[in-house]
């Protein structure tokens, strides 16, 4: 599971290098995310954009995630394919989450 | 039972092999993450072949995922070498699945059908797991699910608009 981080003005952004987040690597995911947020500010952007498919246990996974950031800090979300962006409308998670088209529509440039 | 076309089809997809245009195919799936992974890859390039379009390619993908993982993740979670019999047909209302395995029974012996979280849902109380059925719920018409000769049967259609 190949996660990258960059700091800008405003927030960290967490780069997927990975086309799935599915059963197979969905607690590996959630373990990379507490280690690349550990030190990371009020704001993580998670930038979905080279992800085509994400499963159940991968929505899991990203909702874990966010909860281990704990109430002060948020997670928001860039780029969601279409499938990706179909499994988030079906779980309502698209309510849950602040979701942005592209890196630069969520300031995070 | 899987046709003796289907059973000699690579088992995996090939990008100097492409998938022929076929209204029906079989696979047998071990009970393994990146077995359901490797089928799921297979099964969308073959119903993309078919000439399926790409939201339903998307929608039959998102829904296997939910029931393929959860039976290795469930109905042969105790299996050494499980394996999950999948035959699909293409007809004119959309893509028909047929998925079998010799596992252990759906709790109750009936496809569960969870709630989703309301839309006020604190953040501390959302769920981690168990959106699965819900999206299957939702994407799978005719959904019927067999107890019989000690195995699991289930069936239903992803509809082509």
């Amino acid at each position: 599971m190949n996660l990258s981080r960059h700091e800008t003005a405003d927030a960290c952004v967490i780069s997927v290098n990975e086309t799935r987040i599915d059963a197979a690597v969905a607690i590996q995911f959630k373990d990379r995310m507490r280690d690349k947020t550990e030190d990371a500010g009020a704001r993580i952007v998670l930038d979905l954009g080279q992800v085509e498919f994400i499963d159940s246990s991968g929505l899991g996974a990203i909702v874990a995630a966010m909860k281990q950031l704990g109430p002060d800090r948020r997670l928001d979300l860039v780029a969601l394919n279409p499938n990706v962006d179909k499994v988030f409308r079906l779980t309502r998670m698209d309510s849950v989450f602040r979701i942005f088209d592209t890196l630069e529509d969520a300031g995070a440039l | 039972m899987p046709s003796n076309a289907a059973r000699r089809a690579p088992s995996r997809p090939s990008s100097d092999r492409p998938y022929m245009a076929e209204t029906q195919f079989s696979l047998r799936i071990p009970n393994r993450p990146k077995a359901v992974r490797r089928a799921l890859v297979e099964i969308c390039g073959r119903t993309d072949a078919s000439g399926s379009g790409p939201d339903t390619v998307g929608r039959i993908e998102i829904t296997l995922a939910e029931v393929l993982n959860n039976v290795v993740e469930h109905a042969l979670r105790h299996e050494e070498e499980g394996e999950i019999h999948l035959t699909a047909t293409r007809k004119n209302d959309g893509w028909h699945f047929d998925i079998r395995d010799g596992g252990v029974a759906m709790p109750g012996g009936i496809v569960p059908h969870p709630d989703l979280p309301g839309n006020n849902c604190p953040l501390e109380n959302l769920p981690e797991g168990g959106f699965g059925w819900a999206i299957v719920n939702t994407l799978a018409r005719d959904l019927h699910y067999r107890r019989r000769a000690g195995g699991n049967h289930l069936t239903f259609v992803i509809p082509e608009h």
